[in-house]
């Protein structure tokens, strides 16, 4: 199952990975650059950890959860244009410090709805 | 209209119907992309033609006895030698030789035709009609309802003179044409703000439209918005006010110092010319450059520029360049620093990006130019 922050993160509740929404990536339009968190780092909750850069403009990607960078999706770090033609791919997966930190997030439904307004 | 109601283009309905993303853009609602993206309108302007609506830029006859010595008055540009036919680069000076905005002059014979910066137009206006107080029989009439489109890239000429049969290879770049099309005046220059060859025709809102449903129905034309737009014009080295140009910076600092006349230069009776010639002649403090940063990541206007430990300036334009697939920017520095390939560093938070002083264009202009080969 996914679960979505409202700065347009998912995380994948079964394996940890994250990603950005289709939304999003809609939104920033042709993708350029992206900076991926290393393995091994510890992040915290709704911290900047990631940076994505499209031809229009530069945008942080949050953490949604705290825990630990397990690995990072280098070929996608390497071919940043390529989250534009598969953009439900993953950045990063993350290993939960607490699994209470997943009912904060929204389910598909409310996201899509946050989105709406 | 309230003047700050958000203007829309004459040809919203195109955009509309093609689904662009409008932005908000100097107080004009106007598309920044359609749905294949800059990327793709900005590769399809370099290889066949690109369609800009450009009509939120501010268009400006002036015409009366004196017009010449009221242009003479406030750009540095020696009015009598565009021909009848021409256009030129120009500026709006004022006492300082600060730029009020950068522009487009044509010389329509009976009239003096202006294109300036849709952010710079009440700027503009009140400058011109402040100093046409001191002339004579001078009128100033802004063309408000006006539309206009550029059309820009290789494929530009053949797809223009499908429509315009008159526009034919001795029609050289900085050459206008006046037409008359349902009875509305139809201005046509080869001009454009992409490094290519290009026209930008402006008309009334219903000629334009139509207009543009002819060229759009071509299949060597592509419908682009602002963000290509900006990303062109950027590969093409070329200044944007807001960006490179501003009211303290001179023509000089700007690296633009080519469009003043030689014989104003001579004469030193421009505004601002005891700086402008003394920055000629010993350099100015600050200059304009191209840089190519390291790596992938754009570095963005507004960021810091570091020669070693000490901030030497700021990027004044930055981003991705789809042509030659590499983050370009430019830069206004200190003067001192600017030599070929020489390193400095944005500083983005914690990250340092070097980056290399390099010659614009990024991508080398393809003006159609006398002595050109077809």
């Amino acid at each position: 199952m996914k679960k979505f922050a409202k700065t347009h993160e998912w995380i994948n509740t079964e394996n940890g990975e994250v990603g950005i929404t289709e939304n999003a990536i809609e939104q920033l339009g042709d993708i350029v650059f992206l900076e991926l968190p290393e393995a091994g780092k510890e992040v915290t909750k709704d911290s900047p950890i990631a940076v994505v850069e499209s031809v229009k403009a530069a945008s942080d990607i949050y953490s949604p959860v705290s825990g630990k960078i397990l690995e990072k999706n280098e070929d996608l770090e390497n071919a940043p244009e390529e989250l534009n033609e598969k953009p439900t791919s993953w950045l990063f997966k993350i290993e939960l410090a607490q699994d209470t930190e997943l009912e904060d997030l929204l389910d598909e439904e409310q996201y899509l709805q946050e989105i709406e307004n | 209209m309230l003047e700050n109601e958000i203007k829309s283009s004459p040809i919203e309905e195109i955009h509309s119907l093609n689904d662009a993303k409008f932005v908000n853009f100097a107080g004009w609602s106007m598309p920044i992309q359609f749905p294949n993206g800059i990327i793709n309108e900005h590769i399809s302007t370099r290889s066949s033609c690109g369609l800009f609506d450009i009509s939120h830029m501010g268009q400006i006859l002036i015409d009366g006895d004196e017009s010449r010595l009221l242009l003479e008055k406030i750009t540095p540009t020696d009015i009598s030698k565009i021909q009848t036919g021409k256009v030129r680069y120009s500026f709006l000076l004022n006492n300082e030789g600060g730029i009020i905005d950068d522009l487009m002059i044509t010389n329509e014979g009976d009239c003096f035709y202006l294109v300036v910066n849709a952010s710079r137009i009440n700027e503009d206006l009140e400058e011109i009609n402040n100093a046409s107080k001191s002339f004579s029989k001078i009128n100033i009439k802004h063309l408000k309802q006006n539309g206009m489109i550029a059309l820009q890239g290789p494929k530009a000429k053949d797809v223009v003179s499908s429509f315009f049969r008159e526009i034919d290879d001795s029609f050289f770049f900085m050459s206008f044409k006046k037409f008359t099309l349902n009875e509305d005046e139809v201005r046509v220059s080869r001009i454009g703000y992409t490094g290519e060859d290009g026209f930008e025709i402006s008309s009334t809102k219903k000629t334009i439209l139509e207009l543009t449903k002819f060229f759009l129905d071509d299949e060597r034309v592509t419908l682009c918005g602002l963000g290509a737009r900006d990303t062109l014009r950027l590969e093409a080295g070329l200044p944007l006010y807001g960006n490179e140009l501003n009211e303290k910076m001179t023509p000089v600092e700007a690296d633009l110092a080519f469009a003043i006349s030689p014989s104003r230069i001579k004469d030193g009776n421009f505004r601002g010319a005891d700086k402008i010639l003394n920055e000629i002649e010993n350099g100015s403090q600050f200059v304009r450059v191209g840089l190519l940063p390291e790596g992938r990541r754009p570095v963005r206007k507004g960021t810091p520029i570091f020669n070693n430990d000490e901030k030497i300036g700021e990027i004044s334009s930055g981003g991705y360049g789809p042509t030659i697939k590499s983050p370009i920017a430019m830069g206004i520095i200190k003067s001192e620093f600017n030599k070929p390939n020489h390193k400095l560093t944005a500083k983005l938070g914690e990250n340092s990006i070097p980056m290399t002083i390099t010659s614009l264009p990024f991508v080398e202009h393809r003006y159609f130019k006398k002595g050109n080969k077809k």
